[in-house]
């Protein structure tokens, strides 16, 4: 009886916070469909000094002018998201094209150079963007590659978090695998190809599925290497949010949202396996 | 193969197919948008402000005509019985205009022939009875003179018959007076000559009672008896008219001094002529004296009664002179011819005149020919109808130099004056002529504030009458910055211009519509000068297939 009473405490309280952490996806949901003048309304303590701000869980009068101007009279918007879908793309092909090695390389090596080297990796893995930013900054204006998107891809291809997240993964194959693959060939490449990356591969996914919601929300790479707008990403562009554009961004903001929250939806297994089986491997 | 199994097991993975298809649906939404968004961009076509003068081009609509104008006439009431052109039909000399009906003409001359003969009937009446008249009067005047000859005899016998009588009944009177009886008296007796005279004798026996009453007068003692005659006649008896005695008095005069009651004798009573006037003393002869009085009496009545007459027929005569004279006057006038022969002549004339341009119509058939080189401008007439006085048609006379007429609104062009080259371009298709000259302009006539321009043609050009337009064209100054006028807009700050300015933005490079104040200063109605420079701006946006504001993006067509 206690024990039924407490799960269900529990389970209220996990719901209740579940439904607030789901919340502000809702009200953008809702917000989408409403017209301005309800929005003006709703929010009007927000652009007004001494207004009510109040939210209701449905629209009085829904409408779907939003996204027809989003979608059919703001070519801005396709830009952005392409360029979105372009930055984040490259970014992970490039991931996985160089962590994924990288990673294994480290799982392979082993010594105190090794050791050293991933021990740093580590490090820069934890430091925030702002203390490299700087550095950065000069490496790529020495590269001359300034105000391009490649000034906003190279760098987070080369990112740590990949290289760690799969060494995790392959570091948990055993040596026996090797070995006995090692009886049928001595290829290196072939061993990577055939044991380390579908052995890894629950990592590998976990990797890039983070990778996709981190770096499709990149706002400060590109707010600083990238000065022509029409290169820029979709966070660049969200305007100051005022009376008379809540509702652009309302829909801009769910329409955005489509992509990691399919991805996130597709890749949820991974991620919950991949992020704890890394805590398990520890 | 492993490869290919990694594919499969890709997208055989239903959220990778979902994720897959939102991007495919994205993609096609974005074509959809792009598409969509090209349609809404405003295209814009471009230009450049261009140094140049503004030209005001002005076309007049107007008609080229001959500048002389001739009326076709024809008689009058004739009945038309066919016509051959119609306004604006060419005509050369000789052609057929119309045709009128024989039998109507033949009618007409008929008719007319007739008035002439009727005409000329009524002059020999009127040249008749001015002859009779003539004659008439020719009569009335012998007449007159034979009256007045006539009468001048009449008057004549009948005033020496009466002056006779009347001389004659004067001496019975004054023989009467010459034997007035006085008796005893010692015979003496006075009595007053002519002369005034007394002259004194003896009375010799009075017979009063007799005829004979004679007085003898012996001696004569006058020379005094000029004032005694005076003395006389204070205290003798005066004879007036009413006694009928002469009394004493002069001779002549006393006739005059007793006028009163008688009458005088014109001329034949000389003064000198003598009254005897005797006094009868009265001796006791009183008898006898009363029948020489009364007898006397009697004569001088019968003498007055004789002058009377006399005088009676004197004026009668002068009245019946004068009357014939008159008579013979009023036939002597001379008879004065009025102008109804004279205007009877004219009308003589004029239907010969009728007559003949009759016979001349009829010799031709009734065919009424052009006689000059035109073009129909009016005709009034239709087949039937009754010809007038007015004209039948109006030819515009080709064989003249032709000139343009057009009328063009002050408004539209109030700066069009004399001298001004043009071009002329008739409808159908010539080639314009160039290098007139606007030679008239006037302003219209009805007061309606339109000109009246008029340009003379070549004589040698080979253009022809009907509609054309004439072109000119006027220069302005020079201005460094001229526009199309479509490009300027008006808004509540002044006038304004859209530029183009390169922007970059999510999109990229974009064209903007960028708005640039200016000043108009003229314009022409297809270029304005204005005063900013516009240099700096190599595109303008001249049209624009929507409205724009400042910050539009817009899409320049191509050519």
């Amino acid at each position: 009886m206690k024990r039924s009473i407490l799960r269900g405490v529990a389970l209220g309280v996990l719901g209740g916070m579940c439904i607030l952490s789901c919340f502000p996806v809702f009200l953008l949901a809702v917000g989408a469909v409403a017209s301005e003048g309800e929005l003006l309304v709703y929010f009007q303590g927000l652009f007004e000094d001494g207004g009510r701000t109040f939210f209701l869980l449905f629209p009085s009068f829904p409408t779907g002018k939003g996204f027809l101007e989003l979608l059919l009279d703001t070519p801005e918007f396709y830009v952005v998201f392409w360029n979105s879908i372009k930055i984040t793309g490259c970014i992970l092909v490039g991931q996985l094209l160089v962590s994924v090695p990288a990673a294994w390389g480290f799982s392979r090596w082993h010594g105190r150079v090794s050791s050293v080297l991933f021990y740093v990796y580590t490090v820069l893995m934890l430091l925030p963007f702002q203390v490299t930013m700087l550095s950065n900054y000069i490496v790529i204006d020495r590269l001359g590659l300034l105000d391009t998107q490649a000034a906003v891809i190279l760098p987070a291809v080369f990112s740590t978090f990949p290289v760690f997240l799969a060494y995790r993964y392959f570091i948990g194959i055993p040596e026996e695998i090797y070995e006995a693959f090692s009886l049928e060939s001595s290829s290196k490449v072939r061993l990577f190809w055939h044991i380390g990356v579908p052995m890894a591969l629950p990592g590998i996914r976990a990797a890039v599925l983070l990778g996709v919601m981190e770096y499709w929300n990149m706002i400060e790479q590109p707010l600083l290497f990238l000065k022509t707008a029409s290169l820029w990403p979709y966070a660049l562009c969200l305007p100051e949010i005022s009376g008379e554009n809540v509702q652009y961004i309302f829909v801009f903001s769910l329409v955005v949202l489509v992509p990691v929250g399919l991805v996130s939806f597709w890749g949820r297994e991974e991620i919950r396996e991949g992020i704890g089986v890394m805590v398990a491997k520890r | 193969m492993e490869v290919k199994k990694c594919v499969e097991r890709v997208f055989c993975n239903e959220n990778v197919n979902a994720i897959l298809l939102f991007l495919v649906g994205m993609a096609f939404i974005t074509v959809i948008a792009r598409m969509a968004d090209s349609f809404m961009v405003p295209q814009v076509v471009v230009g450049a402000s261009q140094e140049m003068r503004l030209q005001y081009p002005m076309e007049i609509e107007g008609q080229i005509r001959a500048k002389g104008k001739r009326a076709v006439y024809c008689m009058e009431n004739l009945r038309v019985a066919q016509v051959m052109v119609e306004k604006g039909d060419r005509v050369e000399k000789g052609d057929l205009l119309f045709t009128v009906d024989k039998d109507g003409l033949q009618e007409q001359i008929q008719q007319i022939g007739q008035e002439i003969q009727k005409g000329g009937l009524q002059m020999e009446d009127l040249e008749r009875a001015y002859d009779k008249q003539a004659a008439q009067q020719a009569q009335e005047y012998r007449r007159a003179k034979e009256d007045y000859q006539e009468a001048e005899r009449a008057a004549e016998n009948a005033v020496n018959a009466a002056y006779q009588e009347m001389e004659k009944a004067r001496q019975e009177l004054s023989q009467h007076d010459g034997v007035r009886p006085v008796e005893d008296f010692g015979g003496m007796g006075e009595r007053i000559l002519g002369s005034g005279e007394i002259e004194r004798g003896e009375v010799k026996g009075y017979n009063i009672g007799g005829q004979e009453n004679r007085l003898e007068m012996k001696g004569n003692e006058a020379g005094e008896g000029g004032t005694e005659v005076d003395e006389a006649g204070e205290g003798g008896t005066e004879v007036d008219g009413e006694t009928g005695v002469n009394g004493v008095g002069k001779a002549g005069t006393g006739v005059d001094e007793a006028g009163e009651g008688g009458t005088e004798v014109d001329g034949e009573k000389e003064a000198g002529e003598v009254q005897d006037h005797e006094r009868i003393e009265d001796t006791g002869l009183e008898s006898s004296l009363a029948v020489w009085v009364q007898k006397r009496e009697e004569l001088a009545q019968q003498y007055a009664e004789k002058q009377k007459l006399y005088e009676d027929a004197v004026a009668s005569k002068d009245v019946s002179l004068k009357n014939a004279a008159r008579q013979l006057e009023d036939c002597s006038q001379e008879i004065s011819r009025d102008n109804a022969q004279a205007l009877l002549q004219m009308e003589q004339e004029k239907l010969f005149d009728t007559l003949q341009e009759l016979e001349e119509i009829d010799k031709a058939d009734g065919k009424i020919c052009a006689s000059l080189d035109g073009k129909v401008f009016e005709c009034v007439l239709s087949t039937g109808s009754i010809t007038t006085t007015e004209p039948a048609l109006i030819l515009e006379d080709l064989s003249q130099p032709l000139q343009f007429e057009g009328m063009i609104s002050q408004s539209d062009c109030p700066w069009v004056e004399e001298g001004i080259e043009c071009s002329l371009k008739a409808k159908g298709g010539l080639a314009p002529i160039e290098g007139l000259k606007i030679s008239k302009v006037a302003e219209d006539e009805e007061g309606q504030g339109a000109y009246r321009v008029v340009a003379e043609v070549h004589s040698d050009s080979a253009i022809q009458t009907g509609e054309a337009t004439l072109s000119f064209t006027q220069e302005s100054g020079r201005y460094s910055d001229c526009i199309p006028v479509s490009s300027l807009h008006t808004g509540d700050a002044g006038n304004y211009i859209f530029g183009i300015k390169e922007d970059i933005t999510i999109l990229g490079i974009q064209s903007v519509a960028e708005r640039i104040p200016v000043t108009p200063i003229e314009e022409n109605g297809e270029y304005v000068a204005v005063k900013e420079d516009l240099s700096a701006y190599s595109a303008i946006i001249i049209n624009a297939s929507k409205s724009i504001k400042e910050g539009d993006r817009v899409r320049i067509a191509e050519e």
